[in-house]
Protein backbone atom coordinates (compact mmCIF):
# COMPACT_ATOMS: atom_id res chain seq x y z
CA UNK A 1 0.00 0.00 0.00
CA UNK A 2 3.09 2.21 0.10
CA UNK A 3 2.26 3.37 -3.41
CA UNK A 4 4.21 6.09 -5.14
CA UNK A 5 6.79 5.99 -2.35
CA UNK A 6 4.87 8.81 -0.69
CA UNK A 7 6.52 10.20 2.39
CA UNK A 8 4.39 10.63 5.49
CA UNK A 9 4.70 14.36 5.12
CA UNK A 10 3.56 14.41 1.48
CA UNK A 11 0.69 12.04 2.17
CA UNK A 12 -0.46 14.05 5.17
CA UNK A 13 -0.17 17.33 3.27
CA UNK A 14 -2.30 15.98 0.44
CA UNK A 15 -4.79 14.64 2.95
CA UNK A 16 -5.05 18.04 4.66
CA UNK A 17 -5.63 19.66 1.27
CA UNK A 18 -8.46 17.28 0.44
CA UNK A 19 -10.10 17.83 3.84
CA UNK A 20 -9.90 21.60 3.57
CA UNK A 21 -11.21 21.42 0.00
CA UNK A 22 -14.20 19.42 1.17
CA UNK A 23 -14.69 21.79 4.12
CA UNK A 24 -14.62 24.87 1.96
CA UNK A 25 -16.92 23.22 -0.58
CA UNK A 26 -14.39 23.71 -3.34
CA UNK A 27 -14.85 20.18 -4.56
CA UNK A 28 -17.56 19.45 -7.07
CA UNK A 29 -20.01 16.69 -6.28
CA UNK A 30 -18.58 14.78 -9.26
CA UNK A 31 -15.13 14.72 -7.67
CA UNK A 32 -16.28 14.05 -4.13
CA UNK A 33 -16.25 10.25 -4.15
CA UNK A 34 -12.90 10.17 -5.92
CA UNK A 35 -11.43 12.59 -3.37
CA UNK A 36 -12.88 10.65 -0.46
CA UNK A 37 -11.38 7.43 -1.82
CA UNK A 38 -8.04 9.18 -2.14
CA UNK A 39 -8.32 10.55 1.40
CA UNK A 40 -9.02 7.07 2.74
CA UNK A 41 -5.98 5.71 0.89
CA UNK A 42 -3.81 8.51 2.25
CA UNK A 43 -5.00 7.87 5.81
CA UNK A 44 -4.10 4.21 5.30
CA UNK A 45 -0.65 5.19 4.00
CA UNK A 46 -0.04 7.43 7.01
CA UNK A 47 -1.29 4.81 9.47
CA UNK A 48 0.94 2.23 7.82
CA UNK A 49 3.94 4.50 8.19
CA UNK A 50 3.28 4.57 11.91
CA UNK A 51 2.70 0.86 12.34
CA UNK A 52 4.49 -1.03 9.59
CA UNK A 53 7.82 -2.80 9.75
CA UNK A 54 10.30 -1.38 7.32
CA UNK A 55 13.72 -2.03 8.64
CA UNK A 56 15.53 -5.05 7.44
CA UNK A 57 17.71 -6.08 10.38
CA UNK A 58 19.63 -8.43 8.12
CA UNK A 59 20.55 -5.50 5.90
CA UNK A 60 21.86 -3.53 8.90
CA UNK A 61 23.96 -6.48 9.94
CA UNK A 62 25.37 -6.91 6.42
CA UNK A 63 26.21 -3.22 6.20
CA UNK A 64 27.89 -3.33 9.60
CA UNK A 65 29.97 -6.34 8.56
CA UNK A 66 31.03 -4.88 5.22
CA UNK A 67 32.34 -1.80 7.01
CA UNK A 68 34.58 -3.72 9.34
CA UNK B 1 91.15 -3.20 62.43
CA UNK B 2 88.00 -2.28 64.20
CA UNK B 3 85.07 -3.59 62.43
CA UNK B 4 82.67 -0.81 61.38
CA UNK B 5 79.45 -0.32 63.44
CA UNK B 6 76.63 -2.28 61.99
CA UNK B 7 72.84 -2.27 62.49
CA UNK B 8 70.25 -4.82 62.02
CA UNK B 9 67.70 -4.14 59.34
CA UNK B 10 65.09 -3.89 62.09
CA UNK B 11 67.17 -1.17 63.78
CA UNK B 12 67.37 0.73 60.51
CA UNK B 13 63.65 0.36 59.98
CA UNK B 14 62.94 1.45 63.53
CA UNK B 15 65.23 4.47 63.09
CA UNK B 16 63.47 5.48 59.86
CA UNK B 17 60.06 4.95 61.49
CA UNK B 18 61.06 7.14 64.45
CA UNK B 19 62.54 9.83 62.20
CA UNK B 20 59.53 9.94 59.99
CA UNK B 21 57.12 9.89 62.91
CA UNK B 22 58.96 12.83 64.44
CA UNK B 23 59.48 14.70 61.20
CA UNK B 24 55.92 14.17 59.93
CA UNK B 25 54.05 14.29 63.19
CA UNK B 26 51.06 16.18 61.76
CA UNK B 27 48.66 15.34 59.00
CA UNK B 28 48.67 16.84 55.43
CA UNK B 29 46.23 17.48 52.59
CA UNK B 30 47.68 15.91 49.45
CA UNK B 31 46.28 15.80 45.91
CA UNK B 32 46.94 12.65 43.92
CA UNK B 33 45.34 10.39 41.39
CA UNK B 34 43.96 7.22 42.85
CA UNK B 35 45.27 4.78 40.25
CA UNK B 36 43.72 1.67 41.81
CA UNK B 37 41.57 1.41 44.94
CA UNK B 38 42.53 -2.22 45.73
CA UNK B 39 39.76 -3.00 48.21
CA UNK B 40 40.26 -6.26 50.06
CA UNK B 41 37.57 -8.67 51.15
CA UNK B 42 37.96 -7.51 54.69
CA UNK B 43 36.97 -4.02 53.59
CA UNK B 44 40.37 -2.33 53.88
CA UNK B 45 41.71 -0.50 50.82
CA UNK B 46 45.28 -0.14 49.62
CA UNK B 47 45.00 2.41 46.84
CA UNK B 48 47.92 3.09 44.52
CA UNK B 49 48.45 6.85 44.54
CA UNK B 50 50.27 8.31 41.54
CA UNK B 51 51.21 11.61 40.03
CA UNK B 52 51.42 11.84 36.24
CA UNK B 53 53.25 14.24 34.03
CA UNK B 54 52.55 14.02 30.30
CA UNK B 55 50.53 10.87 30.88
CA UNK B 56 53.42 8.99 32.47
CA UNK B 57 53.68 8.21 36.17
CA UNK B 58 56.44 10.15 37.85
CA UNK B 59 55.59 9.32 41.50
CA UNK B 60 53.84 6.33 42.99
CA UNK B 61 52.98 5.68 46.62
CA UNK B 62 50.98 3.15 48.54
CA UNK B 63 47.97 4.36 50.42
CA UNK B 64 45.98 2.70 53.15
CA UNK B 65 42.35 3.25 54.11
CA UNK B 66 41.20 1.23 57.04
CA UNK B 67 37.77 -0.29 56.85
CA UNK B 68 36.16 1.96 59.49
CA UNK B 69 37.48 5.07 57.69
CA UNK B 70 36.63 3.80 54.25
CA UNK B 71 32.93 3.26 54.98
CA UNK B 72 32.56 6.80 56.30
CA UNK B 73 34.66 8.33 53.50
CA UNK B 74 32.79 6.37 50.82
CA UNK B 75 29.35 7.36 52.13
CA UNK B 76 30.15 11.05 52.46
CA UNK B 77 31.85 11.09 49.07
CA UNK B 78 28.88 9.46 47.38
CA UNK B 79 26.40 11.82 49.01
CA UNK B 80 28.22 14.87 47.73
CA UNK B 81 29.81 13.78 44.45
CA UNK B 82 27.10 11.29 43.48
CA UNK B 83 29.85 9.00 42.37
CA UNK B 84 31.56 6.19 44.22
CA UNK B 85 35.26 6.36 44.74
CA UNK B 86 36.74 4.66 41.73
CA UNK B 87 39.98 4.17 39.90
CA UNK B 88 41.48 7.07 38.02
CA UNK B 89 40.00 9.85 40.17
CA UNK B 90 41.95 12.94 41.08
CA UNK B 91 41.33 13.28 44.82
CA UNK B 92 42.28 15.45 47.78
CA UNK B 93 43.46 13.10 50.56
CA UNK B 94 43.85 13.90 54.19
CA UNK B 95 46.96 11.77 55.00
CA UNK B 96 49.41 10.82 57.63
CA UNK B 97 52.88 9.82 56.33
CA UNK B 98 53.75 6.44 57.79
CA UNK B 99 56.54 3.96 57.63
CA UNK B 100 56.03 0.25 58.02
CA UNK B 101 58.97 -2.13 58.20
CA UNK B 102 57.21 -4.53 55.85
CA UNK B 103 55.30 -2.18 53.62
CA UNK B 104 57.75 0.70 53.51
CA UNK B 105 56.77 4.34 53.20
CA UNK B 106 53.06 4.91 52.73
CA UNK B 107 50.22 7.29 53.27
CA UNK B 108 47.51 6.45 55.74
CA UNK B 109 44.37 8.04 54.41
CA UNK B 110 42.16 9.46 57.12
CA UNK B 111 39.76 11.35 54.89
CA UNK B 112 39.02 12.35 51.31
CA UNK B 113 37.53 15.78 50.55
CA UNK B 114 34.53 15.16 48.27
CA UNK B 115 34.11 18.87 47.53
CA UNK B 116 37.47 18.93 45.81
CA UNK B 117 36.36 16.14 43.49
CA UNK B 118 32.95 17.69 42.99
CA UNK B 119 34.62 20.95 42.07
CA UNK B 120 36.90 19.17 39.65
CA UNK B 121 33.96 17.37 38.04
CA UNK B 122 31.98 20.59 37.82
CA UNK B 123 35.00 22.30 36.37
CA UNK B 124 35.31 19.60 33.78
CA UNK B 125 31.62 20.01 32.94
CA UNK B 126 32.02 23.78 32.70
CA UNK B 127 35.16 23.49 30.59
CA UNK B 128 33.51 21.02 28.23
CA UNK B 129 30.53 23.35 27.79
CA UNK B 130 32.75 26.36 27.19
CA UNK B 131 34.91 24.50 24.70
CA UNK B 132 31.94 23.19 22.72
CA UNK B 133 30.57 26.71 22.71
CA UNK B 134 33.87 28.15 21.50
CA UNK B 135 33.95 25.60 18.71
CA UNK B 136 30.39 26.53 17.78
CA UNK B 137 29.02 23.00 18.09
CA UNK B 138 27.08 23.40 21.34
CA UNK B 139 23.72 23.30 19.54
CA UNK B 140 24.83 21.36 16.46
CA UNK B 141 22.76 18.27 17.27
CA UNK B 142 19.73 20.29 18.39
CA UNK B 143 19.81 22.20 15.09
CA UNK B 144 19.31 19.00 13.11
CA UNK B 145 15.91 18.18 11.71
CA UNK B 146 14.28 15.12 13.20
CA UNK B 147 12.60 12.78 10.74
CA UNK B 148 8.86 13.33 10.73
CA UNK B 149 8.27 9.70 11.68
CA UNK B 150 11.35 8.69 13.73
CA UNK B 151 10.76 4.97 13.76
CA UNK B 152 14.18 3.52 12.95
CA UNK B 153 16.22 3.79 16.12
CA UNK B 154 19.81 2.86 16.82
CA UNK B 155 19.87 2.18 20.55
CA UNK B 156 23.09 2.44 22.51
CA UNK B 157 22.48 0.53 25.73
CA UNK B 158 23.03 -2.73 27.51
CA UNK B 159 20.82 -5.68 26.57
CA UNK B 160 20.38 -6.73 30.19
CA UNK B 161 19.72 -3.26 31.61
CA UNK B 162 16.33 -2.40 33.02
CA UNK B 163 16.38 0.91 31.16
CA UNK B 164 16.68 -0.81 27.79
CA UNK B 165 13.94 -3.36 28.44
CA UNK B 166 11.62 -0.65 29.83
CA UNK B 167 12.23 1.48 26.77
CA UNK B 168 11.62 -1.27 24.21
CA UNK B 169 8.60 -2.62 26.12
CA UNK B 170 7.00 0.82 26.19
CA UNK B 171 7.69 1.46 22.49
CA UNK B 172 6.17 -1.83 21.39
CA UNK B 173 3.37 -1.84 23.95
CA UNK B 174 1.39 1.12 22.68
CA UNK B 175 -2.31 0.27 22.23
CA UNK B 176 -2.19 1.63 18.67
CA UNK B 177 0.62 -0.83 17.93
CA UNK B 178 3.00 1.72 16.50
CA UNK B 179 5.99 0.00 15.07
CA UNK B 180 9.55 1.04 15.83
CA UNK B 181 12.50 -0.70 14.24
CA UNK B 182 15.13 -0.82 16.98
CA UNK B 183 18.65 -2.09 16.67
CA UNK B 184 20.82 -2.42 19.74
CA UNK B 185 24.45 -1.33 19.85
CA UNK B 186 25.80 -2.58 23.14
CA UNK B 187 28.07 -0.28 25.11
CA UNK B 188 29.27 0.44 28.61
CA UNK B 189 27.18 3.26 29.94
CA UNK B 190 28.96 4.47 33.05
CA UNK B 191 32.43 5.22 34.26
CA UNK B 192 35.41 6.17 32.15
CA UNK B 193 35.04 3.09 29.96
CA UNK B 194 31.75 4.49 28.70
CA UNK B 195 33.53 7.36 26.92
CA UNK B 196 35.28 5.21 24.30
CA UNK B 197 32.63 2.50 24.34
CA UNK B 198 29.84 4.89 23.39
CA UNK B 199 32.05 6.72 20.88
CA UNK B 200 32.94 3.45 19.14
CA UNK B 201 29.29 2.55 18.76
CA UNK B 202 28.51 6.04 17.44
CA UNK B 203 31.21 5.51 14.79
CA UNK B 204 29.64 2.18 13.77
CA UNK B 205 26.20 3.76 13.55
CA UNK B 206 27.52 6.67 11.50
CA UNK B 207 28.75 4.26 8.82
CA UNK B 208 25.22 2.94 8.32
CA UNK B 209 23.34 6.06 9.30
CA UNK B 210 20.99 5.75 6.29
CA UNK B 211 19.27 2.91 8.16
CA UNK B 212 18.30 5.12 11.08
CA UNK B 213 16.29 8.20 11.96
CA UNK B 214 17.82 8.76 15.39
CA UNK B 215 20.21 7.41 18.01
CA UNK B 216 18.95 6.77 21.53
CA UNK B 217 21.35 6.41 24.43
CA UNK B 218 19.51 4.50 27.13
CA UNK B 219 20.77 3.83 30.61
CA UNK B 220 18.64 2.85 33.54
CA UNK B 221 18.68 0.92 36.72
CA UNK B 222 22.33 1.67 37.25
CA UNK B 223 21.80 4.10 40.11
CA UNK B 224 23.49 7.44 40.33
CA UNK B 225 27.01 6.29 39.78
CA UNK B 226 29.61 6.84 37.10
CA UNK B 227 27.83 9.70 35.40
CA UNK B 228 30.82 12.00 35.08
CA UNK B 229 31.75 10.35 31.77
CA UNK B 230 28.84 12.27 30.25
CA UNK B 231 30.67 15.52 30.95
CA UNK B 232 33.69 14.35 28.99
CA UNK B 233 34.61 16.66 26.12
CA UNK B 234 35.33 13.92 23.56
CA UNK B 235 32.05 12.09 24.14
CA UNK B 236 30.07 15.34 24.25
CA UNK B 237 31.65 16.45 20.98
CA UNK B 238 30.90 13.08 19.34
CA UNK B 239 27.24 13.46 20.29
CA UNK B 240 27.01 17.16 19.37
CA UNK B 241 28.49 16.61 15.91
CA UNK B 242 26.65 13.34 15.17
CA UNK B 243 24.76 13.55 11.85
CA UNK B 244 21.58 12.04 13.30
CA UNK B 245 19.58 13.40 16.24
CA UNK B 246 20.86 11.82 19.46
CA UNK B 247 18.28 11.26 22.21
CA UNK B 248 19.40 10.59 25.75
CA UNK B 249 17.60 8.78 28.54
CA UNK B 250 20.28 8.08 31.09
CA UNK B 251 18.12 8.38 34.20
CA UNK B 252 19.66 10.05 37.20
CA UNK B 253 18.69 12.86 39.52
CA UNK B 254 21.86 14.90 39.65
CA UNK B 255 22.61 17.98 37.59
CA UNK B 256 22.23 17.54 33.86
CA UNK B 257 25.41 16.29 32.24
CA UNK B 258 26.86 17.98 29.16
CA UNK B 259 25.78 15.08 26.92
CA UNK B 260 22.19 15.49 28.06
CA UNK B 261 22.36 19.25 27.58
CA UNK B 262 23.67 19.12 24.03
CA UNK B 263 21.66 16.07 22.89
CA UNK B 264 18.82 16.66 20.44
CA UNK B 265 16.43 15.76 23.24
CA UNK B 266 16.90 14.52 26.77
CA UNK B 267 14.49 12.40 28.72
CA UNK B 268 14.80 12.15 32.48
CA UNK B 269 14.45 8.37 32.20
CA UNK B 270 14.37 5.79 29.39
CA UNK B 271 10.57 5.63 29.88
CA UNK B 272 10.37 9.38 29.47
CA UNK B 273 12.26 9.08 26.18
CA UNK B 274 9.93 6.26 25.03
CA UNK B 275 6.91 8.46 25.84
CA UNK B 276 8.49 11.31 23.92
CA UNK B 277 8.86 9.15 20.80
CA UNK B 278 5.38 7.66 21.18
CA UNK B 279 4.01 11.17 21.60
CA UNK B 280 5.42 12.07 18.17
CA UNK B 281 3.53 9.12 16.69
CA UNK B 282 0.40 10.00 18.64
CA UNK B 283 0.57 13.60 17.45
CA UNK B 284 0.78 12.35 13.88
CA UNK B 285 -1.94 9.79 14.47
CA UNK B 286 -4.41 12.04 16.29
CA UNK B 287 -5.16 14.23 13.27
CA UNK B 288 -5.65 11.05 11.22
CA UNK B 289 -8.19 9.73 13.73
CA UNK B 290 -9.80 13.15 13.79
CA UNK B 291 -9.97 13.12 10.03
CA UNK B 292 -11.51 9.64 10.10
CA UNK B 293 -14.24 11.03 12.34
CA UNK B 294 -14.44 14.34 10.56
CA UNK B 295 -14.40 13.05 7.01
CA UNK B 296 -17.81 11.29 7.09
CA UNK B 297 -19.25 14.31 8.89
CA UNK B 298 -17.72 16.62 6.34
CA UNK B 299 -19.05 14.51 3.51
CA UNK B 300 -22.49 14.43 5.10
CA UNK B 301 -22.32 18.14 5.70
CA UNK B 302 -21.14 18.69 2.17
CA UNK B 303 -23.87 16.51 0.71
CA UNK B 304 -26.47 18.20 2.94
CA UNK B 305 -25.18 21.54 1.73
CA UNK B 306 -25.33 20.41 -1.87
CA UNK B 307 -28.84 18.98 -1.36
CA UNK B 308 -30.04 22.17 0.32
CA UNK B 309 -28.48 24.26 -2.35
CA UNK B 310 -30.15 22.15 -5.00
CA UNK B 311 -33.52 22.30 -3.22
CA UNK B 312 -33.13 26.04 -2.88
CA UNK B 313 -32.27 26.34 -6.52
CA UNK B 314 -35.22 24.16 -7.47
CA UNK B 315 -37.53 26.30 -5.33
CA UNK B 316 -36.08 29.47 -6.69
CA UNK B 317 -36.38 28.10 -10.21
CA UNK B 318 -39.99 27.11 -9.61
CA UNK B 319 -40.76 30.55 -8.25
CA UNK B 320 -38.96 32.19 -11.11
CA UNK B 321 -40.81 30.08 -13.62
CA UNK B 322 -44.14 30.73 -11.94
CA UNK B 323 -43.42 34.42 -11.78
CA UNK B 324 -42.37 34.42 -15.40
CA UNK B 325 -45.49 32.51 -16.45
CA UNK B 326 -47.65 34.84 -14.37
CA UNK B 327 -45.95 37.82 -15.89
CA UNK B 328 -46.38 36.46 -19.39
CA UNK B 329 -50.00 35.64 -18.62
CA UNK B 330 -50.67 39.13 -17.34
CA UNK B 331 -48.83 40.59 -20.22
CA UNK B 332 -50.86 38.48 -22.61
CA UNK B 333 -54.12 39.35 -20.90
CA UNK B 334 -53.22 42.99 -20.97
CA UNK B 335 -52.35 42.70 -24.61
CA UNK B 336 -55.64 40.93 -25.28
CA UNK B 337 -57.56 43.55 -23.31
CA UNK B 338 -55.68 46.26 -25.02
CA UNK B 339 -56.35 44.63 -28.36
CA UNK B 340 -60.01 44.17 -27.55
CA UNK B 341 -60.22 47.75 -26.45
CA UNK B 342 -58.48 48.98 -29.55
CA UNK B 343 -60.58 46.76 -31.79
CA UNK B 344 -63.75 47.92 -30.12
CA UNK B 345 -62.57 51.46 -30.34
CA UNK B 346 -61.61 51.04 -33.95
CA UNK B 347 -64.86 49.24 -34.70
CA UNK B 348 -67.01 51.91 -33.14
CA UNK B 349 -64.94 54.57 -34.83
CA UNK B 350 -65.21 52.76 -38.15
CA UNK B 351 -68.92 52.24 -37.64
CA UNK B 352 -69.31 55.88 -36.93
CA UNK B 353 -67.25 56.70 -39.95
CA UNK B 354 -69.30 54.31 -42.05
CA UNK B 355 -72.59 55.71 -40.91
CA UNK B 356 -71.23 59.17 -41.51
CA UNK B 357 -70.10 58.11 -44.94
CA UNK B 358 -73.39 56.43 -45.56
CA UNK B 359 -75.15 59.55 -44.61
CA UNK B 360 -72.73 61.53 -46.65
CA UNK B 361 -73.16 59.20 -49.57
CA UNK B 362 -76.83 59.23 -49.13
CA UNK B 363 -77.04 62.97 -49.01
CA UNK B 364 -74.31 63.65 -51.54
CA UNK B 365 -75.40 61.02 -54.11
CA UNK B 366 -78.96 62.24 -54.28
CA UNK B 367 -77.68 65.75 -54.61
CA UNK B 368 -75.22 64.80 -57.26
CA UNK B 369 -77.80 62.83 -59.15
CA UNK B 370 -79.99 65.83 -59.01
CA UNK B 371 -77.28 68.13 -60.39
CA UNK B 372 -76.17 65.64 -62.97
CA UNK B 373 -79.71 65.22 -64.13
CA UNK B 374 -80.07 68.94 -64.33
CA UNK B 375 -76.83 69.19 -66.30
CA UNK B 376 -77.98 66.48 -68.60
CA UNK B 377 -81.28 68.14 -69.11
CA UNK B 378 -79.43 71.33 -69.85
CA UNK B 379 -77.17 69.55 -72.24
CA UNK B 380 -80.11 67.94 -73.92
CA UNK B 381 -81.70 71.31 -74.27
CA UNK B 382 -78.46 72.77 -75.54
CA UNK B 383 -77.98 69.87 -77.92
CA UNK B 384 -81.40 70.31 -79.24
CA UNK B 385 -80.87 74.01 -79.73
CA UNK B 386 -77.31 73.68 -81.08
CA UNK B 387 -78.08 70.65 -83.19
CA UNK B 388 -80.81 72.45 -85.02
CA UNK B 389 -78.68 75.48 -85.76
CA UNK B 390 -75.71 73.29 -86.69
CA UNK B 391 -77.74 71.32 -89.10
CA UNK B 392 -79.02 74.51 -90.52
CA UNK B 393 -75.59 76.00 -90.90
CA UNK B 394 -74.28 72.77 -92.45
CA UNK B 395 -77.12 72.66 -94.81
CA UNK B 396 -76.46 76.25 -95.80
CA UNK B 397 -72.74 75.66 -96.35
CA UNK B 398 -73.39 72.58 -98.44
CA UNK B 399 -75.69 74.57 -100.56
CA UNK B 400 -73.08 77.27 -100.93
CA UNK B 401 -70.45 74.76 -101.94
CA UNK B 402 -72.76 73.21 -104.40
CA UNK B 403 -73.38 76.52 -106.02
CA UNK B 404 -69.72 77.37 -106.15
CA UNK B 405 -68.91 74.05 -107.68
CA UNK B 406 -71.47 74.41 -110.28
CA UNK B 407 -70.05 77.82 -111.13
CA UNK B 408 -66.35 76.84 -111.24
CA UNK B 409 -66.48 73.43 -112.94
CA UNK B 410 -66.13 74.49 -116.68
CA UNK B 411 -63.15 76.68 -115.95
CA UNK B 412 -61.48 73.99 -114.13
CA UNK B 413 -61.82 71.52 -116.99
CA UNK B 414 -60.32 73.95 -119.51
CA UNK B 415 -57.18 74.66 -117.56
CA UNK B 416 -56.68 71.02 -116.91
CA UNK B 417 -56.83 70.14 -120.58
CA UNK B 418 -54.21 72.76 -121.32
CA UNK B 419 -51.88 71.36 -118.72
CA UNK B 420 -52.27 67.91 -120.20
CA UNK B 421 -51.35 69.03 -123.68
CA UNK B 422 -48.17 70.73 -122.45
CA UNK B 423 -47.16 67.59 -120.69
CA UNK B 424 -47.71 65.50 -123.78
CA UNK B 425 -45.33 67.72 -125.85
CA UNK B 426 -42.61 67.48 -123.19
CA UNK B 427 -43.01 63.77 -122.99
CA UNK B 428 -42.57 63.39 -126.70
CA UNK B 429 -39.34 65.40 -126.58
CA UNK B 430 -37.95 63.12 -123.90
CA UNK B 431 -38.83 59.82 -125.56
CA UNK B 432 -35.58 57.93 -126.63
CA UNK B 433 -37.20 57.06 -129.90
CA UNK B 434 -37.50 60.72 -130.64
CA UNK B 435 -33.90 61.14 -129.60
CA UNK B 436 -32.72 58.25 -131.84
CA UNK B 437 -34.66 59.80 -134.66
CA UNK B 438 -32.66 62.97 -134.17
CA UNK B 439 -29.39 60.92 -134.84
CA UNK B 440 -28.31 59.89 -131.33
CA UNK B 441 -27.32 56.30 -130.62
CA UNK B 442 -27.41 54.23 -127.39
CA UNK B 443 -24.07 52.51 -126.77
CA UNK B 444 -24.05 49.64 -124.27
CA UNK B 445 -21.58 46.96 -123.11
CA UNK B 446 -22.33 43.94 -120.99
CA UNK B 447 -22.86 46.20 -117.94
CA UNK B 448 -25.26 48.57 -119.63
CA UNK B 449 -25.19 52.11 -121.08
CA UNK B 450 -21.70 53.60 -121.28
CA UNK B 451 -21.22 56.54 -118.98
CA UNK B 452 -18.60 58.08 -116.68
CA UNK B 453 -19.16 55.20 -114.29
CA UNK B 454 -19.22 52.52 -116.99
CA UNK B 455 -16.26 53.16 -119.20
CA UNK B 456 -15.42 50.85 -122.13
CA UNK B 457 -12.05 49.16 -122.50
CA UNK B 458 -10.07 48.37 -125.69
CA UNK B 459 -11.18 45.06 -127.24
CA UNK B 460 -14.56 45.08 -125.54
CA UNK B 461 -17.65 44.31 -127.61
CA UNK B 462 -20.22 47.11 -127.67
CA UNK B 463 -23.87 47.21 -128.76
CA UNK B 464 -24.90 50.36 -130.61
CA UNK B 465 -28.60 51.04 -131.06
CA UNK B 466 -29.67 53.63 -133.65
CA UNK B 467 -33.09 54.64 -134.93
CA UNK B 468 -32.74 52.28 -137.90
CA UNK B 469 -30.60 49.37 -136.69
CA UNK B 470 -28.65 47.71 -133.94
CA UNK B 471 -24.88 47.32 -134.40
CA UNK B 472 -22.21 45.27 -132.70
CA UNK B 473 -18.77 46.97 -132.57
CA UNK B 474 -15.37 46.31 -131.06
CA UNK B 475 -13.47 49.10 -129.30
CA UNK B 476 -10.17 49.80 -130.96
CA UNK B 477 -9.03 52.64 -128.82
CA UNK B 478 -10.28 54.53 -125.76
CA UNK B 479 -9.40 57.84 -124.16
CA UNK B 480 -10.94 59.98 -121.52
CA UNK B 481 -10.59 63.25 -123.41
CA UNK B 482 -13.90 64.91 -124.08
CA UNK B 483 -12.80 66.75 -127.25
Amino acid sequence: MNEEGLTYEKAYEELQQIISDIESGEISVDLLSEKVKRAAALIQICKNKLTSTENDVQQILNDLKSDQ
Amino acid sequence: MESPQHFTLKQVAESIRKTIAERYSRTYWVTAEMHKLNQTRKGHCYPELVQKEDESIVVEMRGTIWKQHFERIQQKFFEIVKEPLHDGMELLFHVKITYHPLYNIGLEIIDIDPNYTLGALQRERQETLERLNREGILNANQDLEMALVPKRLAIISQADSKGYSDFVTLLNGHPKRYHFSTFLFEATLQGDAAITSIQNQLKRIEKIKHHFDAVVIIRGGGGEIGMHCYNNYELSKAIATFPLPVLTGIGHSTNLTVCEMIAFRNGITPSDMAYFLLRIFEELDEPLDEILVKLPQQIQHFMQGATNQFAQLARAFQQEVQAAIQFEKNDFLNTVKDFEFRVKHKMSYSNQLLSELRNQIRSSSSYRLETQKRKLDNNIDLLQIHGKSFINTGRQSVLNQENQLIRSLPRTFESEELKLEKAEVRLKLLDPITVLQRGYAIVTNEKGVLSAKNKSKVGEELKIVTDAQTLTAEVKAASSDKN
